[in-house]
Order: structure tokens, then C-alpha cells, then sequence
């Protein structure tokens, strides 16, 4: 069983997915990201500890891909405006009706973005489709980069990853922290 | 705050070091105003403290922080930090637990713990400050009550020497500070020992010096709620935040620090040009910034703290330059004209700097810090550095080398070695910065395609240098350069200038030339002969037709601020050669830009 890794474009933002060949497991997990290719990142062969954000999002992905479970993960841009957030949002919907079954159990993860004015749109508008379109709420949570999450305007009430303490965990511990885990629905 | 009430609700608990002593305070000084016996939280005979320890006696005041308040104002337990896996209730808690809270201990077992940083920074604060005031504080202090004038107020060497850095005075304030100021020094000195190095201590221990400093406390009158002086807790609130320099006392205790950002202005009525009166933003009020410090890790398997060598500073500064490039220019005031909207932003960038800078310093002083690798350590400086001496009231010392107090394991390099280093620091922000989304978020622009190329080298730090110089064919001239490259001042400069260059330049590169090297070289530097300028040369895809005079950007600005301070300097301190900067600008040939940092004379001089 390997992953199959495709770019997935949207006029010329490249997004990145990585399927299951043949698709096997029912977890689907969309991560929508200001820096989504950092997930590319591969810290085993790099000279050095990447970047934060690199280190948390390439853990992630090494680690949902080595689960069972796991049908698919894909990266998504975190577009600014919210006219492009929705293409965004249909490009994922197209994804995941490709991907997905009624069996399918779909996670996101979205970059929560305090500092700049644009994104701070789109991310509540983000947040309010996918709750809409893709319930139950428990299965969707932010992405924050770092210390404790200030979420300003931005809809509370979901749960909130670090990507600190996501990279942290990883390169302590080399798997997914609990908490992270049990919000897959897994146990560590 | 509703303080009226038994039980507090709607409070907003900041985790800055000024509120978190305030809570120290005010938690006891509602215990003691309340009859509680603080004593009895700590027993007198405490060497057997262990978590079931049968002298644990849980704190009764009810105080609640470490939830946070959503938008309805209520308590909200969803997003409660993950620093805290259980409820945190102060009137559940136990001395130790208490002690924890409040950073100021990290548990190692069930029968030690480890005094956190902040002891260590209130021990270097207490030890200049009973130097500082031996001897003549009575007069210090009778002087600074009979100051008349706000420029003797505000200049007074005793608030020079206590580190004070805002205070209102009156007398009730100027008493309290001195009792408090003289509790520590007087009561608590001799108690330091406990505190004064990383090393583990027995509950018990560490508990006995609690003690004390809550004995102490309990006698403290001035801390009663209903004292004769009637101090309230906005006074009090406002003493500490004016008192010890509790950034170095309250910051970086955990592996990762946070920090919250409350963004409330301050409002004040403002003439207008053409207009009434008006209520105008003046600044931010209390606000402290988002981040992160992953400089220390404490291992829970040995006593010994260790350092992650591979902690990259500049993802924890990031939000600071953020912040700062927001509040910075124009605050986002366009409605606001003249005075206003300037004094505006500069009661916003003097706040900005007080929350920052005792933020960074205390990183910076961290004997830790020089195991940070290179990339990291320049981070910190470079904040450092442009929140004290760029944007702060600090002066930048022309003179001054960068290893002559900053990088001191830096005065072994050569010139060409120094310039090196920063010529890789210069490379890495250009590439960061290339690695953002291009501005108007359109999916067709073709700056998606530089985004692409340069998140591609951040994902390898290590590598991306190696990779840029090669793709830009960049390399110094193997002549000498001149001296003046190993300054402070030129050091942040020229990391400015190499920043937009190389990001102009990978412009160049990608778009223009589609990751090919199409043309010899797209980024260089030349010393001038006479060692009189350094010009750092890009090529640019900028349109020169459209290139004017009020040519804006935030790089400008910079400049223009560091050419200001640097100018102050020299005739503060008769030096008779100033830093200037030209550009960038187009150069006389096409598609090449230029930004030369020179030396030049004053006239006067």
C-alpha cells in the first residue's frame, strides 16, 4: 500500500494531495494553509531541522500516511479574500467527492491567520462553510502557528492545534501528540 | 474587573509579567484583607512536602484564571490553553500548585521542582538594585516625593535606578512603591539562594522560602484592601506595571512561553484640521504580543535544562515583525490627519516597544542563547536591536562593533568572515519573504510561482543559502572591505538592504527568467576603493517608468528611520561621520537596481 502524491492547481496556486493506492481506510484529513507546500518538507534528509511550520505540517502528512486508517490528506492553500477561499473550497469538495465514500470520515485543519486583515475574512468564512457543508464540528479545528491562539474575530468554539507543539511532540516523541491523535479519532 | 463581587467574573487574565504579579499581589492581598490565614498554606514544617502530603491546605480565595472569556464575556472552557490538561482553580489549588500556575516552578517528581527563570531574573534585578540603593535612599526617595515638575518626575535618578519605567506620582504611589521596593530588598534578600541557579530543590525548600515572602507579604498594609490609603487595584495594577521590570522576572519559564494580544486602544478627544473635537486612537492599551520561546526545555528525566540547538527564533519573532509592520506606519488610522494621526502612532510603536523589548532582552541574556544556531541568534538580535535602537528611544552606536557587546564570540572573524554571515542572514529574509503570497491574492498572478520557489528553499534552511547563491550567482569581491562592515549599525543595515535585494533579485530569476540562469550574475556587492560606500546591486523587474520620487515602501521607512537615528547619534556625541543611504533606486543600466550605504562627513564637524 503506497501513497500516490498529485499537485492539484487552481489557476497557478498549487495544492497538494496524497491518495492511498487503491484507496483503503475511511480517515480523510484536509489541511488549509497559508504555506501549505512546506508539507513537502522531509526533516529525515534535511540538513537541517526545518522551519516550524515546515516541521509540523511534513509530521503531520509522515504520519497520517504511515496509519491504516488513512485514505488520503491533502494541503490546501489559504487563499486571502474570500472570493478565493471559495474556489479553494470547490477545489477540496471536487477532491473529496473523488475521494470519498459514505463510510468516509473527512477532518480539517484550518490555518488560523490573526495577523493579516484579508485572511481574517476569509478564515471565519472558511470555518462557517465547512461546519455547514461538513458536520459534525468536532471534526474540524484550527491550525494556529504558535503561543497561545488569539483568535480575535474568528468563530471560537473549535478545537486549536499548535504547530509548536505539533513539531515538538513529533521530534520528541516521533508520532502525533494524544490530543492530535484522538481528534483523528485514533489512540496513540 | 468587577472587584465589588465575591467571586470575580469577566476578567481577562493577561499572561504578561506585569499581571501575573499583580495576581501574586492581589490573591494576597485578598486573603489577608479577607482574614485568611495565608500562613497556613505553607506549614512551618514542610521538609516531607509531597503532593499528598497531609499539610496541603488548599487556597480559598476564588480566583479564576486560565480561562479564557469568549465573545458573549463568558468563561470559556473550550478554549482553554493545552498548557493546563486540567481545570485550572485557584481554590483548588495548594501552595505548590499555586506555585506552578504562576510559573514559577516546573515539577520534576514528587519531591522536587525547579525555580523557573524568573526567580533567576528577579535575583539579577534584586542583587543592582540593593547595590543601587545602599546608602542614600531615604533622600533618593524624599527627592523624587517633592518633585514638582513632570521632566524631574520622569528623569529622576531613582526611577533610573529602581528601573521604573511609567508611574503616576503621587505620594500614595512613590509609598507604595518604596514599601514594596524595600519589602523585597529587606525582607526577602537573604532568601535568594534557593532561587539563584537552574538547579533542582526539595519541595520542602523551596516552600520555606515561599513562606517567607508570604509571611512577609501578610503584614504588608498597604496591600489591604480597605488600607487607610486607600490604594484600589488599578493602583496596584498600575505600580507593578511601572515597578520591577517584570519581564525579566515573569517571561520565559515553560518550553513554550505564550504571550496573548489584547488589542484595545485608548481613545482620547484629538482637534482635527478642519474639524471639531474628535475622539482619536492614542494607543494600545496593554497590549502584549503572540509568541512563542522554545529556548529552554527542561527535561522531566534529569535536572539538568538543556537547549534545543535547532530552536529557529525567527518562527517565534515572526509574529512580533507582523505586528510591528502593522502597527508601525500608519496604524491603520487613514481617517486620522495631522497631529493626530501621528502622535497616534507613536504612543502605538512607544507601547509596542515596552511590551517587546523586555521580551527580547531577557532571551538575548539567556546564557543558552549562544547555543542557538546562527540563523536563530541573528533573529533575535536583529528584533532586538530594531525595537530598542531603530523604533525604541535608544541610540545606535555608530562606533560600536557588532562583537563589542552582542556577538562577542564573533570577534575572532575576520571582516570577510563577519560579512559573510550577514550576507547569508540578508539571503535567508529575502528568501522568507519571497516565500509569501503575492498581495492581491489573485489565483492568475504569476508571483505564485516565485511563493512556490521560495517556500521550496525554506523547507531546507541549511540548503536554501547554498542554493540561492548559486542561482543568483552571487559571491563577494575579494577585496578588503572597509572596516566600518563590522559595526552594529552597518550589521542591521545592510541586512535590510540584502533583504529587498535578494527578494528583487529571485524576482528577477523566477519570473522573469524561469529559474534559469539567463544572465551572469543577479545579485552583487562592491566596496568602493576609497572605502567610503558599500552598493549592493540587484537586477529588477520593476518598471523604471513608474519609479518616482514618493516612491513608498516599508523598506523606505526603514532607512529613513535608521539614517534619523543614526544622524541623532553622531551629533549627540560629536562624531564626525554619519550613515547615509541611497535607494534603492534604478541604476544606469536596465533592469539593474542599486542601494549604496555610505559613510559621509558632517559639515559641522
Amino acid at each position: 500500500m503506497s501513497f500516490e502524491h498529485e499537485e492539484l492547481r487552481l489557476g497557478r496556486v498549487t495544492n497538494f494531495v496524497w491518495e492511498r493506492d487503491p484507496l483503503m481506510g475511511n480517515l480523510v484529513i484536509v489541511v488549509i494553509d497559508d504555506q501549505c507546500q512546506l508539507a513537502m518538507a522531509n526533516p529525515e534528509n534535511s540538513d537541517e531541522v526545518p522551519i516550524l511550520e515546515a516541521a509540523a505540517l511534513s509530521r503531520l502528512r509522515e504520519y497520517a500516511c504511515s496509519w491504516e486508517k488513512t485514505r488520503a490528506i491533502g494541503f490546501f492553500r489559504l487563499m486571502a479574500s474570500v472570493d478565493n477561499a471559495d474556489k479553494v473550497l470547490e477545489l477540496i469538495h471536487k477532491w473529496l467527492d473523488k475521494i470519498t465514500d459514505s463510510d468516509t470520515q473527512v477532518y480539517f485543519l484550518v490555518d488560523a491567520l490573526y495577523s493579516d486583515a484579508k485572511v481574517g475574512v476569509a478564515v471565519p468564512h472558511i470555518m462557517r462553510e465547512l461546519t455547514e457543508l461538513y458536520p459534525p464540528r468536532n471534526r474540524i479545528a484550527y491550525l494556529t502557528k504558535g503561543g497561545n491562539p488569539v483568535l480575535g474575530d474568528l468563530p471560537p468554539g473549535y478545537t486549536i492545534f499548535q504547530k509548536g507543539s505539533v513539531a515538538d511532540w513529533a521530534q520528541r516523541h516521533e508520532e502525533l501528540s494524544p490530543d492530535m491523535m484522538s481528534f483523528f479519532g485514533l489512540t496513540s | 474587573m468587577r472587584q465589588h463581587l465575591d467571586d470575580i467574573s469577566n476578567v481577562m487574565l493577561i499572561e504578561d509579567g506585569e499581571f501575573s504579579f499583580f495576581s501574586l499581589l492581589w490573591l494576597l492581598r485578598y486573603a489577608v484583607s479577607k482574614k485568611e490565614e495565608v500562613t497556613d498554606w505553607t506549614p512551618e514544617e514542610v521538609t516531607d512536602w509531597t503532593p499528598e502530603s497531609k499539610h496541603n491546605k488548599k487556597l480559598t480565595v476564588r480566583f479564576h484564571p486560565g480561562f479564557h472569556v469568549n465573545a458573549e464575556g463568558n468563561l470559556d472552557r473550550n478554549t482553554q490553553d493545552r498548557w493546563n490538561p486540567s481545570e485550572v482553580d485557584w481554590s483548588k489549588c495548594d501552595i505548590i500548585e499555586f506555585a506552578e500556575e504562576l510559573g514559577l516552578i516546573i515539577r520534576l517528581s514528587d519531591k522536587e521542582c525547579i525555580p523557573t527563570n524568573r526567580w533567576r531574573s528577579l535575583i539579577i534585578w534584586l542583587r543592582e538594585l540593593n547595590s543601587d540603593l545602599n546608602g542614600d535612599r531615604d533622600q533618593l526617595y524624599k527627592e523624587l516625593e517633592e518633585s514638582v515638575t513632570d521632566e524631574l518626575k520622569y528623569n529622576h535618578p531613582l526611577l533610573e535606578r529602581l528601573k521604573i519605567k511609567k508611574i503616576d506620582h503621587d505620594k500614595d504611589r512613590i509609598s507604595f512603591i518604596r514599601k514594596l521596593s524595600e519589602f523585597f530588598v529587606e525582607n526577602w534578600f537573604d532568601q535568594l539562594d534557593t532561587f539563584s541557579s537552574d538547579a533542582s530543590v526539595s519541595y520542602g525548600k523551596f516552600i520555606e522560602n515561599l513562606r517567607h515572602l508570604i509571611v512577609s507579604m501578610n503584614d504588608f498594609s498597604l496591600l489591604t484592601v480597605e488600607s487607610p490609603a486607600g490604594l484600589d487595584d488599578t493602583v496596584i495594577l498600575r505600580c507593578c506595571r511601572g515597578f520591577i521590570p517584570l519581564e525579566y522576572l515573569f517571561r520565559a519559564y515553560y518550553p513554550c512561553e505564550f504571550h496573548l494580544l489584547l488589542q484595545a486602544l485608548n481613545w482620547e478627544r484629538s482637534p482635527f484640521e478642519d474639524e471639531d473635537w474628535k475622539e482619536v486612537p492614542t494607543s494600545v492599551s496593554g497590549a502584549t504580543i503572540v509568541g512563542q520561546v522554545k529556548s529552554y526545555r527542561y527535561s522531566k528525566d534529569n535536572s539538568e535544562s538543556t537547549q534545543d540547538e535547532t530552536t529557529d527564533f525567527d518562527q517565534w519573532i515572526g509574529p512580533y515583525h507582523t505586528l510591528f509592520s502593522v502597527l508601525s506606519p500608519n496604524i491603520s488610522l487613514p481617517e486620522l490627519k495631522g497631529d493626530s494621526k501621528q502622535t497616534g502612532a507613536i504612543e502605538q510603536q512607544k507601547d509596542f516597544v515596552h511590551q517587546t523589548m523586555g521580551l527580547l532582552d531577557m532571551a538575548w541574556i539567556d546564557p543558552s542563547r549562544n547555543k542557538l544556531n546562527s540563523q536563530s541568534q541573528f533573529a533575535l538580535w536583529l528584533a532586538r536591536t530594531q525595537v530598542t535602537s531603530i523604533w525604541g528611544s535608544l541610540p545606535i552606536d555608530t562606533e560600536e562593533k557588532i562583537y563589542d557587546k552582542d556577538f562577542l564570540d564573533w570577534k575572532c572573524f575576520s571582516k570577510k568572515t563577519i560579512i559573510e554571515e550577514l550576507v547569508d542572514r540578508g539571503l535567508w529574509g529575502g528568501i522568507r519573504r519571497a516565500a509569501r503570497a503575492p498581495k492581491d491574492d489573485d489565483i492568475d498572478n504569476p508571483e505564485w510561482d516565485l511563493t512556490d520557489h521560495g517556500e521550496k528553499l525554506i523547507i531546507n534552511p541549511g540548503k536554501a543559502i547554498i542554493d540561492i547563491r548559486k542561482s543568483l550567482s552571487f559571491k563577494l569581491p575579494e577585496t578588503d572591505p572597509p572596516d566600518w562592515v563590522t559595526t552594529k549599525a552597518f550589521a542591521v543595515c545592510f541586512y535590510h538592504a540584502m533583504r529587498q535585494a535578494v527578494y528583487h533579485a529571485l524576482k528577477t530569476f523566477v519570473l522573469i527568467d524561469g529559474g534559469k540562469s539567463k544572465i551572469d550574475r543577479y545579485l552583487w556587492v562592491e566596496w568602493d576603493k576609497n572605502n567610503q560606500f558599500v552598493t549592493i546591486y540587484n537586477r529588477g523587474q520593476v518598471n523604471r517608468e513608474e519609479h518616482c520620487e514618493d516612491f513608498k515602501s516599508n523598506d523606505r521607512g526603514f532607512f529613513m528611520r535608521f539614517v534619523d537615528k543614526t544622524d541623532e547619534f553622531c551629533r549627540q556625541n560629536r562624531i564626525d561621520e554619519v550613515f547615509k543611504i541611497d535607494g534603492p533606486e534604478p541604476a544606469d543600466i536596465h533592469d539593474r537596481w542599486q542601494l549604496v550605504i555610505r559613510k559621509e562627513k558632517l559639515d559641522e564637524f
